[in-house]
């Protein structure tokens, strides 16, 4: 037997992945120092192994096009280099939807990177227990944003709306912090806002709405200016007095086509059907 | 229709290995020859008349072992147990032995000693350091420079405890 010849690297690159199959992801990211052939094998191993705090998928170049991500980590902080860099490596691979779920604990948000913005092919962003940075520059793909559990402000809320000229699909929930949600677009198609417990104010102007789901919310002061049928729940524990029923008149008087109205009093549910013409 | 109940499997050293069909039907490959008629004559193999009869060995045991499955006989299975013992020891000290296995049962198409092949591959690299594994496998380094420091660069977290 010739004992200095390299007979395991020869081997097809099948076979030496799956030799890979059986070692950590630790071990497997080490052969890539040991020659530029490992090098190349431990790139293209096609295995990703979410191994808790070490899986890192680096150099990865494969077409990503949808991220989805649900973690509980203990620690967000300590974890978000982590998830940084996922998403760098996301947005590097042609990311198209990224659907970003961080459930820890309350007030405890994870900053995404700004990297996620220049993801160009990006369409479809779903963001739950996150916290951003607004954008410097225009998101020109997004049709579709989810936001929950999700610290923003007004202000903020609405520079990023005026950052995304394609956005359709819009769903805002349990952002405590909006008191007043100010959107103006002429490409909404759907709009979604529920609890946000805080809200006292709603500017709709977006005349292509195609429907408009309010749920759970407190009853705002509204501005509106969106053709659709609208679907309201309304949840109510508090005290049922002459003020909450002209608010509800004045709210309701908004819209010309409520096409579903769910009041929960708590113990009883009543439904209405109001038709307008 | 295939009549004999063997199949003739010549190796790369023409040397010819008489195996009934039953055993040999664990490989893809030879399993689709039969069932295509195409297992009547001689079937040529670039594999080596060591590393075939290897394979035909630990085919048969495989198959004695399946066929066995359902009996309680304790004397055949420590038999059967110290066989595949060896079988991991021989192969896991001779490399040549080891690669030529992993090629045969690649392209023969038999996924259970492939497994095997491949868990007794990942355990010698287990443990090891990058030098170390190196070393048992005669794998050259040809990194740049610059080539090794991009890959450290990139990977370092995995070098750290």
């Amino acid at each position: 037997m010739d004992e200095t010849v390299d007979q395991i690297s020869d081997l097809p690159p099948s076979i030496i992945h799956h030799i890979m199959t059986y070692l950590s992801a630790k071990e497997v990211t080490r052969t890539s120092i040991l020659s530029t052939s490992w090098n190349q094998f431990q790139n293209s191993f096609p295995i990703l192994d979410f191994d808790l705090m070490n899986f890192i998928f680096s150099n990865l170049k494969v077409c990503m096009q949808k991220l989805r991500i649900y973690v509980c980590p203990l620690d967000v902080e300590g974890s978000s280099p982590l998830f940084d860099k996922w998403i760098e490596l996301a947005t590097e691979n042609g990311l198209e939807v990224l659907d970003f779920m961080v459930i820890a604990d309350e007030n405890t948000y994870y900053a995404l990177p700004q990297t996620i913005f220049s993801a160009k092919l990006l369409t479809s962003l779903k963001l739950v227990g996150c916290k951003l940075e607004l954008p410097s520059f225009t998101c020109a793909h997004l049709k579709k944003l989810l936001l929950s559990e999700f610290p923003l402000n007004d202000r903020e809320l609405h520079h990023l709306i005026s950052k995304c000229p394609l956005l359709e699909d819009l769903s805002i929930s349990h952002c405590h912090s909006l008191g007043r949600i100010m959107i103006s677009s002429n490409k909404l198609e759907h709009l979604l806002i529920s609890s946000c417990y805080g809200l006292n104010a709603l500017d709709v102007d977006a005349p292509r709405l195609l429907s408009f789901i309010f749920d759970l919310n407190p009853i705002p002061i509204i501005s509106t200016n969106a053709l659709c049928p609208w679907n309201v729940t309304l949840d109510c524990d508090s005290n049922l007095d002459c003020d909450w029923f002209l608010s509800l008149k004045e709210f309701l008087g908004a819209s010309s086509q409520i096409e579903r109205l769910c009041i929960d009093f708590s113990s009883v549910e009543v439904y209405l059907n109001v038709l307008y013409d | 229709m295939a009549t004999t109940s063997t199949v003739k499997l010549r190796s790369g050293d023409n040397e010819v290995f008489e195996v009934e069909k039953q055993v040999m039907i664990q490989s893809g490959t030879i399993r689709n020859m039969i069932e295509d008629d195409a297992a009547d004559g001689e079937i040529p193999l670039q594999i080596s008349s060591r590393n075939l009869a290897k394979v035909v060995e630990w085919c048969k045991c495989m198959q004695h072992r399946d066929r066995n499955n359902n009996n309680d006989n304790k004397e055949e299975e420590e038999e059967e147990e110290e066989w595949e013992k060896k079988f991991d020891e021989e192969v896991s000290e001779d490399k040549d032995l080891h690669f030529g296995l992993l090629l045969a049962a690649n392209y023969l198409e038999i996924p259970a000693l492939l497994h095997r092949l491949c868990q007794l591959a990942a355990d010698i690299v287990k443990g090891k350091t990058p030098e170390e594994i190196r070393r048992t496998f005669n794998i050259k380094k040809d990194f740049t420079p610059e080539e090794e420091e991009a890959v450290m660069d990139e990977h370092g977290w995995a070098f750290h405890d």
